[in-house]
C-alpha cells in the first residue's frame, strides 16, 4: 500500500484531488491543511508522494518543499506541486526546490492520475 | 478530458465551493478593513505585511477555487485584485483609499457574482472593475514566498518559545500539531510557527507565542510533552496585529441550506402526522390503549428535535453586523462626518433566513442614521458632542425572539419638520403632532416619505423604512422607534429566532378555520355583543380603561355575520396602537408549520401564508396586524 499526502488549505480542492485519484489502487490518502500538519503526517509514518499547494497560510509550499529536501529522511519523496500559479518563474522556482513535477489549477483529473501513477511506478 | 466529464466534475465540488467562497469573502473583508485601519492611522507599510499576505491568499485561494469550478469571471476579477495587491505591497507602497474603495467594491461583485451563479442568473459586468484595476496597478513585482516573523509583543504580555514533538502515541490521544496550535491561539498570540530538525531525522515544531497568562498557566502545557522557555522581547509600540492563523475547524461539518431545509420540512411533516394522531387518540375510540400516553412522548420528543434542528439553521448575527463597518466607511467619506461603530451581541445566533431578509433593512437604517440622524463634526462641538459619533449596532436574545437595536448619539428625529411633511402629503391632520413615536415611525414608514428635499444617494427617497417596517412585519416581527430630540435615535427590531414551525391560535369564522400565529397575540379577549359600539368606520369596545378598535374577519373577509351573543377578540399591535380582530371563536392552540405563500399572483392582504391542521385539512394563516391595522 502507497500512501499519497494531499496538501492544500483549500478543503474542496483536497477532495476534488482526491476525487481525481479515487481510480487508482493499491493507495491511500492522507490529507493535511497546513504545512506544520503536513510535516507531522510525515513523521508519523510512511509518504510515499506529496501532492502539495504553493499559497497556504503561515507556511509557503515552497518553504515545505524546501523543508522536505533538506531532511535526510524525507528528501527522496517525490512531491507534486499543484498550484494556480502558472507563471515561469513559480515553476523555475519550484524545480529548483526540488519538485518533483509541477502541474497548474485548474488541473484534468486524468492527467493527476497519471502524473501520480508514472512517480509511483517510477519510485 | 471531455467538455462532459468537466461539467460533472465540476458540478460535484459546487456547493463545496459556494461554502468556502462564503468563508473567503468574509475573511477578505476583515483584512481590507484591517488594512484600512493600518492605512488610516498610518503606521507605515511594514505592519501591513502580514495583512496583505493574508489579503493575496484569500485572493489566491478564491481565483483557484473559481478556476476549479469553471467560474471564470471570479476567477478573473480575482486575480486582477491579487496582481494589484501584489503590485502595490510589491513597490513598498501604501494603499490609497480609493484603491481600498476598488478592492472593497470588487469584494461586493465577487459576492454578487457567485449569488448570481447560486441562483442560476445573469452575473453582473465585471470589465469597468477589472480596467480600474488595470489602472490601479503598478507592473507586478516579486513577492517574497517566504513571510518573515516581526516579533511583537504587547504591553502586559509576555513572550515564550514553544516546542513540540510529534509521536505516535501522543497523535493517537489527540495532541497533535493541530491541537497545539489551537491550545496555544487559545491562551495568547501565535506570532510564529515553523519546523525545526533539532538531530537528524527528528522532527520539532516552534510557536512563537505572546500572551498574558500566568507563567504558570504555560508551564502546565509541559504535561502533554510541550517543551515551554519564555523569551525576553522588547515590547512594540503597535497594539494592533491581525491574528497570524486562521481558527481551526476541525470540530465543524459544512452542509448544504437545502439540506437543512428539507430535514426541517420533513419535521414538519412529522409535526403535522403527530398532529393527526393526536386527534385521533383525543377522540377517545381507542379506550385504554396505551397510545394516549405515547403520543404524549412523541409530542414532547417532536418539539426537542425541532428545537435541535432549528439550532443546526442559526447562524451569528455579527456577519452582517461586520459588514456594516464597510458601509459607515464610505459613508463617512461622501458626507464628511465621523462616525464609530460599535458592535455588541455579534454572536447572538439567528435563522440563517432571517439573517439573510434583513441584511438590507439593517443596512438602510444604518445609512438612514448616518444620513439624517448623525450632524457634522462641526455642529456636533457647537452642541458640545465629542465630533465623532457612534452608532451602536446590538443583538440580544430573549426566548425564541432576537432584539436588534440600532442607536446613534445624532440630532434625533426632527419632530417639527416631519410633521410639516406630513402635513403637506396629507399624513396628518392639520391639529395633530408626532410627539408620539410609535406615529413618528408609522408617518415615517408611509410609502412616498422623505424630509430630504432632494433624493440623497444613500438614503434614496424615503422608500427604505417602509421596507424596514415590510421585512419585519413579514417575518413576524416589529419595528420600533425610540428618539430623543437632540440626544439621538435607536430604532428596535424584534424578529423570530426561527421561521417555519410556530405555535398559532386556531380560530373559526362563519365555519372557517384560520391560524393566528401566537408571537403577535398580546390577549384574547371574550367580548359580549352589547358591549360593542359601532362607530362612523369601525367598532369599539371597552378595554383597560379605554376603547379597542375592532374588525370583524367575516366583514373584512365577506364571510356570513354570525348572530351568536358573544364573540371572541384577539388583541395585537403595540401598546397605545393595539386592535383587536373579532372571529367567532378560538378553537385551540396548535404547533404548525408554516408554508409561505410567495407566488404573487396569490398574495391576499391579511394572508401570510398556510398550513395544514392535524386533521389533514389545509387552513389559512393571518397576519392579524395587517388586517386590523390596514
Amino acid at each position: 500500500m502507497r500512501n499519497i499526502l494531499v496538501v492544500d488549505d483549500s478543503p474542496t480542492i483536497r477532495r476534488m484531488v482526491l476525487a481525481s485519484l479515487r481510480g487508482m489502487t493499491g493507495v491511500s490518502f492522507q490529507e493535511a491543511g497546513t504545512g506544520l500538519e503536513a510535516i507531522e503526517r510525515l513523521a508519523l509514518g510512511p509518504v510515499n508522494l506529496m501532492i502539495v499547494d504553493l499559497n497556504m497560510p503561515d507556511m509557503h509550499g515552497l518553504e515545505l518543499l524546501r523543508f522536505v529536501r533538506h531532511n535526510d529522511r524525507f528528501q527522496n519523496i517525490p512531491v507534486i506541486i499543484l498550484t494556480t500559479k502558472s507563471d515561469e518563474g513559480s515553476r523555475r522556482d519550484a524545480m529548483h526546490a526540488g519538485a518533483t513535477a509541477y502541474m497548474t489549477k485548474p488541473f484534468e483529473p486524468a492527467r493527476l492520475i497519471e502524473q501520480a501513477k508514472t512517480i509511483l511506478e517510477v519510485q | 478530458m471531455s467538455a462532459e466529464q468537466d461539467l460533472s466534475f465540476q458540478s460535484e465540488f459546487i456547493d463545496d465551493y459556494f461554502a468556502e467562497c462564503e468563508e473567503h469573502l468574509s475573511t477578505l473583508r476583515r483584512q481590507l478593513l484591517a488594512l484600512d485601519g493600518a492605512r488610516a492611522g498610518s503606521n507605515g507599510a511594514g505592519n501591513t505585511s502580514s495583512v496583505t499576505e493574508g489579503l493575496m491568499r484569500s485572493l489566491h485561494s478564491v481565483k483557484g477555487l473559481s478556476a476549479m469550478v469553471g467560474i471564470h469571471e471570479v476567477e478573473q476579477l480575482a486575480h486582477h485584485m491579487e496582481e494589484y495587491v501584489r503590485g502595490i505591497t510589491g513597490d513598498g507602497l501604501p494603499f490609497n483609499e480609493d484603491g481600498i474603495d476598488a478592492l472593497a467594491a470588487a469584494i461586493e461583485t465577487i459576492e454578487k457574482m457567485v449569488e448570481s451563479r447560486k441562483a442560476g442568473s445573469i452575473t453582473p459586468a465585471s470589465e469597468e472593475m477589472l480596467l480600474q484595476f488595470a489602472r490601479l496597478s503598478s507592473p507586478a513585482g516579486d513577492s517574497s514566498d517566504v513571510e518573515t516573523a516581526i516579533v511583537t509583543v504587547r504591553p502586559g504580555e509576555t513572550l515564550w518559545d514553544i516546542q513540540f514533538s510529534p509521536a505516535q502515541e501522543r497523535a493517537a490521544i489527540g495532541i497533535n500539531v493541530n491541537s497545539v496550535r489551537e491550545r496555544l491561539a487559545a491562551i495568547g498570540e501565535i506570532l510564529h510557527a515553523a519546523p525545526l530538525i533539532r538531530e537528524p531525522g527528528e522532527i520539532t515544531f516552534e510557536f512563537l507565542v505572546s500572551t498574558s497568562r500566568r507563567d504558570s498557566e504555560i508551564l502546565a502545557l509541559e504535561s502533554d510533552g510541550l517543551r515551554c522557555t519564555r523569551r525576553e522581547a522588547p515590547a512594540a509600540e503597535s497594539t494592533e496585529k491581525p491574528r497570524a492563523l486562521p481558527p481551526s475547524t476541525g470540530s465543524f461539518v459544512r452542509v448544504e441550506m437545502s439540506r437543512i431545509d428539507d430535514l426541517m420540512r420533513m419535521m414538519g411533516d412529522l409535526v403535522i402526522t403527530r398532529g393527526r394522531l393526536g386527534t385521533v387518540v383525543a377522540d377517545g375510540r381507542l379506550g385504554d390503549s396505551p397510545i394516549g400516553e405515547i403520543n404524549l412522548i412523541l409530542e414532547r420528543q417532536l418539539r426537542e428535535m425541532r428545537e435541535s434542528v432549528t439550532r443546526m439553521r442559526l447562524v451569528p448575527v455579527g456577519q452582517i453586523f461586520e459588514r456594516m463597518r464597510f458601509v459607515i466607511r464610505s459613508l463617512e467619506r461622501e458626507q464628511r462626518k465621523k462616525v464609530r461603530l460599535e458592535i455588541s451581541g455579534g454572536d447572538t445566533e439567528i435563522d440563517k433566513m432571517v439573517v439573510e431578509r434583513i441584511f438590507d433593512p439593517l443596512l438602510h437604517l444604518i445609512r438612514n442614521s448616518v444620513s439624517h440622524g448623525i450632524e457634522s463634526p462641526t455642529d456636533r462641538t457647537a452642541s458640545g458632542k465629542a465630533p465623532e459619533a457612534v452608532i451602536t449596532l446590538s443583538a440580544k436574545a430573549a426566548a425564541d425572539r432576537v432584539h436588534i437595536h440600532i442607536e446613534d448619539d445624532g440630532r434625533g428625529v426632527d419632530r417639527s419638520r416631519v410633521a410639516e411633511k406630513a402635513r403637506t402629503l396629507n399624513l396628518l391632520g392639520p391639529d395633530e403632532d408626532l410627539t408620539d413615536d410609535t406615529r413618528l415611525l408609522n408617518v415615517l414608514c408611509s410609502p412616498g416619505f422623505s424630509t430630504r428635499d432632494q433624493a440623497d444617494l444613500t438614503s434614496g427617497r424615503g422608500v427604505g423604512l417602509g421596507v424596514v417596517m415590510t421585512t419585519a412585519t413579514e417575518l413576524g416581527g416589529s419595528f420600533r422607534l425610540h428618539s430623543v430630540d437632540g440626544e439621538g435615535a435607536r430604532f428596535e427590531l424584534e424578529l423570530p429566532l426561527t421561521l417555519m414551525i410556530a405555535d398559532a391560535l386556531i380560530v373559526n369564522s362563519a365555519g372557517q378555520r384560520f391560524a393566528i400565529l401566537q408571537g403577535g397575540v398580546n390577549e384574547v379577549l371574550r367580548v359580549e355583543g352589547q358591549s360593542v359600539k359601532a362607530m362612523e368606520s369601525n367598532e369599539l369596545i371597552p378595554h383597560r380603561g379605554g376603547a379597542l378598535p375592532i374588525r370583524r374577519l367575516s366583514r373584512i373577509f365577506g364571510q356570513a355575520e354570525s348572530s351568536a351573543k358573544s364573540f371572541h377578540v384577539v388583541v395585537c399591535g403595540n401598546k397605545g396602537t393595539s386592535a383587536g380582530l373579532a372571529v367567532d371563536r378560538v378553537v385551540g392552540q396548535r404547533e404548525i408549520v408554516i408554508r409561505p405563500i410567495t407566488d404573487p399572483l396569490l398574495k391576499v392582504r391579511g394572508i401570510t401564508g398556510a398550513t395544514e391542521l392535524g386533521d389533514g385539512r389545509p387552513v389559512l394563516i393571518l397576519d392579524v396586524v395587517e388586517l386590523t391595522h390596514g
